[in-house]
């Protein structure tokens, strides 16, 4: 039975570039290699092309000066002060807000874990719902609050208040919205981790003598460490490859990806091959990040196989409000920037300027100028989505069921590219392989949709991966023996029985295709526009509608949300069966 | 029924394959419906880098002017994605105009990214491109912004660009500059300072300065306090201080910079007609007067009044940076600028 928890499939990160379980191969399975070995190759053709070819267009830029081979971009991109501090910045601001994110969620997860606490479900719900909020939605809602001129920093300032900062732009703001927006993914991995923890454990440490605390530091937290390697990892690559955070409020910190779209797309001077030479760098760290993940994985793994359920501890008390307090802190603050929107969207905003008079003027002109808008981005994200769970499902066959010699790793391989490729690199390769030669397609739907579709189809793939390395293939040369054909077995039988993850996979697909932003922002072209480019330009361009700006938001935040209900309905039942 | 087999999975690879490379934009709605030649009918699809506070009301004039154009309009966060996005359209121009901008962007832009047309109205403009590429719209002037509520003595405003180098400011540090990297507003502030003075007057200036990444965070900026001081489009800071925003705006007395708006044709549209007519519609007195009127902004014209509380261009002293200098070797300008910032730190 495959796990039906859609939070282990927000971002199955755990299973990451770890080879699935193997599965007992019978040679009988692989009886009829024509059919599937066709469809290995097609795929390999189709991945290949889309997938691999932009980022060698990305090399072969990166290292050409003067017509010819040359390290001269890298040399000037290293020894270029402005982009020296960006690379230093970027690092330092992706492991304090890594750090940071974990030391705030792990307690969290931790007193849920352990103890019994009203709400529980509410605050798994809420994480969840944290993990795909629009990734730029923070920075703009607390600068509108915490700017030098913000919401909240006027109002203080007029009840006598200090702030113990002038303002929240800068470096410290760019950590602060990442720790609020990332903890969400810590804690549902830690949460997990310190549910799967043997209570037998615990029971042998105290029974040797160990306290409390004792025994949570020495045997909890170690059990945790590998949600902890992947949390840390993901918060701080999240904030790495973050293009419009740092833009919004970082106040002219340079970071790397504002750096990199800012030599490609400036309207003043730009440079090409240099953009390429910083887009390999940050290819270059995300690799290096994610071999040290895996090398922290591989060292300090722990399995623990449990028969029994790990108990809730009550608790009572000062013990428990307190604990309930922190919950509602963490949670609280990850959802200010969700209220702020809502709120701001039915104010009144005149040239920029945010007026104390409640209005739906902002809705009506929303669905008035904006509606296919609307339309397009969903229709994008629907497409690509589909194309994605196609393609998911049948590189995960490959590369669980038919493991041909080498095209089964070489499509493991390549699906996993992405899942490093910044969303700001992969625009840039896009745009180099397709944006002239034989096949163009920039100015196109196609071009974004690709994009979306590489981006997720590591994810989409690694859960649908998982899920069928837990159906037997028994099931399906069952089926082949009484007399069906490789492919309706596959249709038939295979398919059905990974149905659940196929939903809710393609449902965290969509739902982060229809929130992205960093390759959307420089892909877009009429009339192919999205929500995010369209809350994106009116948060860049001062004296904008920005209550419109904030009406699509909350529509987009709805596009995300409904979908993700209605799927954990679903899974809640299916899982009760 | 073997082969049969065989073909049902090359077809499941190919449509994957065709699905992604090609058959979206088909499905999604594909391009505009192909060329139509007539002068005053069809659609003209406008990339502007111009908020919907200037692309609205003039369009909707427009469109009652010429009631058989429509026009599709998409909006570029800045003018460096707009050019961007026509240069990289070039081989399939998808755009017909191009609108928003300084004459410096689309002067600099790719060699045939831009049509050279000669439009009715140009002659009636305070400047023409002898390439005949670009069209201007609007001229766009930079005031110094103070915040009045960070700076409350009015005594210590600053008058021109050499008060900004005083050290006093350098206390508040808060002269908030878009980086001339991403800015062409920045850019020209920048050529206006030089030349007004030379480069040694950025080693008073840039300490006193915050570098930010764009115009908006300059302005936006100013306006929420953010930092005391900065520079702003006057119609933008005109439009602020009648909203009530805590702004005074002051046009320094040694340079005022300032950039003349542009629209172009773009070479290769596939509704060539119709977007003539609507660039030459940019620079109609009736458009003109709306720029003027609506969204507060100068004429391109000479026969067109600057909006109301905005001082006469011939009072004041316009910056004119040599264009050698400036607009031919835009890096060299820059990394200057980069030296001066690194060693003002």
């Amino acid at each position: 039975m495959p796990s039906n928890d859609l939070r282990e499939r927000v971002e199955p990160l755990e299973e990451t570039l770890a080879p699935p379980a193997p599965v007992p191969v019978k040679r009988r399975a692989s009886r009829r290699p024509g059919v599937w070995l066709l469809v290995a190759l097609g795929l390999l053709l189709l991945l290949a092309s889309t997938i691999v070819l932009p980022q060698l267009r990305l090399v072969g830029e990166a290292f050409t000066d003067d017509g010819g081979f040359s390290f001269a971009n890298f040399i000037e991109f290293f020894t270029t002060p402005r982009f020296q501090e960006a690379i230093l910045n970027s690092l330092v601001v992706a492991v304090v807000a890594g750090v940071l994110a974990c030391a705030v969620a792990v307690p969290a997860a931790y007193v849920l874990a352990q103890f019994d606490l009203p709400g529980r479900n509410g605050f798994l719900t809420l994480a969840t719902m944290a993990t795909v909020s629009p990734p730029f939605l923070g920075a703009y809602a607390w600068v509108l609050l915490l700017g030098r001129g913000g919401i909240l920093t006027t109002q203080l300032r007029a009840w006598g208040i200090e702030l113990p900062f002038d303002t929240i732009i800068g470096p410290g703001g760019i950590v602060w919205v990442t720790v609020w927006a990332t903890q969400a993914l810590v804690f549902l991995l830690a949460y997990d981790a310190f549910r799967a923890i043997d209570p037998s454990l615990d029971e042998a440490s105290s029974s040797v003598g160990a306290g409390p605390w004792r025994t949570r530091l020495r045997i909890v937290l170690p059990m945790a460490v590998p949600a902890l390697v992947t949390g840390f990892y993901m918060s701080s690559m999240k904030i790495f490859t973050d293009f419009g955070t740092p833009l919004i409020i970082g106040g002219g910190t340079p970071m790397l990806p504002t750096a990199v779209y800012y030599e490609f797309l400036s309207e003043v001077s730009t440079n090409p091959a240099i953009a390429s030479a910083g887009s390999l760098v940050m290819l270059g760290v995300a690799c290096i990040a994610l071999a040290l993940q895996q090398w922290a994985l591989r060292r300090r793994t722990y399995a623990s196989v449990s028969s029994r359920r790990r108990p809730l501890q009550p608790v009572r008390g000062v013990k428990k409000g307190l604990m309930i307090a922190y919950l509602g802190v963490v949670f609280g603050l990850s959802f200010v920037p969700h209220l702020v929107v809502v709120g701001t969207s039915l104010l009144t905003w005149k040239a920029g300027i945010l007026k104390w008079i409640p209005t739906f003027d902002n809705y009506v002109r929303l669905f008035d100028e904006n509606l296919e808008v609307i339309l397009m981005s969903l229709l994008l994200a629907g497409i690509a989505c589909v194309l994605c769970v196609i393609v998911a499902v049948l590189v995960a066959y490959l590369t669980v069921r038919r493991r041909y010699t080498v095209i089964s790793p070489a499509l493991n391989v390549i699906t996993m590219v992405p899942y490093i490729i910044p969303g700001t690199v992969l625009a840039i390769g896009l745009i180099l392989a397709f944006g002239s030669g034989p096949l163009i397609l920039t100015g196109t739907a196609t071009i974004l949709v690709l994009a979306y579709f590489i981006r997720r189809i590591p994810y989409v793939t690694k859960s649908i991966e998982a899920a069928l390395t837990q159906v037997h293939p028994a099931l399906e040369e069952a089926a082949m023996s009484v007399g069906a054909k490789p492919m309706r077995a596959f249709r038939q039988i295979t398919v059905p029985l990974v149905r659940p993850a196929i939903v809710s996979g393609g449902t965290v697909g969509f739902l982060q295709m229809v929130t992205e932003l960093s390759a959307t922002v420089m892909l877009y072209s009429v009339p192919f526009i999205t929500m995010t480019v369209v809350i994106f330009t009116n948060a860049m361009q001062p004296a904008s509608p920005f209550g419109v700006a904030s009406a699509m938001t909350v529509v987009l935040m709805l596009a995300v949300y409904i979908p993700l209900y209605f799927v954990r309905r679903k899974f809640a039942s299916v899982t009760s069966v | 029924m073997k082969h049969g087999r065989k073909f049902a999975a090359v077809g499941i690879a190919a449509v994957s394959a065709s699905l992604v490379l090609s058959g979206c934009s088909a499905i999604v709605g594909g391009q505009p419906a192909g060329g139509d030649d007539s002068a005053e009918s069809g659609t003209v699809v406008v990339y502007a880098a111009h908020g919907p506070e200037v692309t609205d009301p003039i369009i909707a004039a427009f469109e009652k002017a010429y009631p058989d154009i429509s026009v599709s309009l998409t909006a570029s966060p800045g003018t460096g994605e707009l050019i961007s996005r026509v240069e990289s359209e070039m081989k399939n121009p998808l755009g017909d105009v191009a609108w928003g901008g300084s004459s410096e962007n689309y002067a600099a832009a790719s060699e045939g990214a831009f049509a050279a047309v000669e439009l009715e109205n140009d002659e009636a403009t305070v400047v023409t491109d002898p390439e005949h590429k670009w069209h201007a719209t609007d001229a766009l002037f930079q005031a110094i912004a103070v915040n009045t509520e960070r700076v409350t003595d009015a005594s210590s405003y600053p008058e021109s660009f050499e008060d900004l180098a005083d050290p006093k400011w350098r206390e508040a540090g808060q002269i908030a500059f878009a980086n001339p990297r991403s800015s062409g507003t920045s850019y020209s502030l920048l050529a206006a300072m030089v030349t007004a003075h030379d480069w040694d007057f950025l080693d008073g200036f840039l300490p006193n300065a915050k570098v930010v990444d764009g115009s908006s965070q300059m302005f936006d900026g100013v306006r929420t306090g953010e930092y005391a001081l900065g520079f702003i489009n006057e119609d933008l800071g005109a439009t602020w201080v009648a909203e009530g925003a805590p702004l005074e705006l002051i046009y320094p007395s040694d340079v005022v910079s300032n950039q003349i708006g542009v629209a172009a044709v773009i070479e290769g549209a596939k509704h060539p007609k119709a977007a003539e007519t609507f660039v030459n519609y940019l620079m109609s007195k009736e458009a003109q007067q709306l720029m003027v009127d609506e969204v507060g902004r100068r004429s391109a014209r000479t026969d067109v009044a600057p909006p109301a509380g905005l001082p006469a261009a011939d009072e004041l002293n316009l910056a004119a940076p040599d264009p050698k200098v400036f607009a031919t070797d835009k890096d060299a300008v820059l990394a200057r600028f980069d030296e001066k910032l690194a060693s003002a730190k």
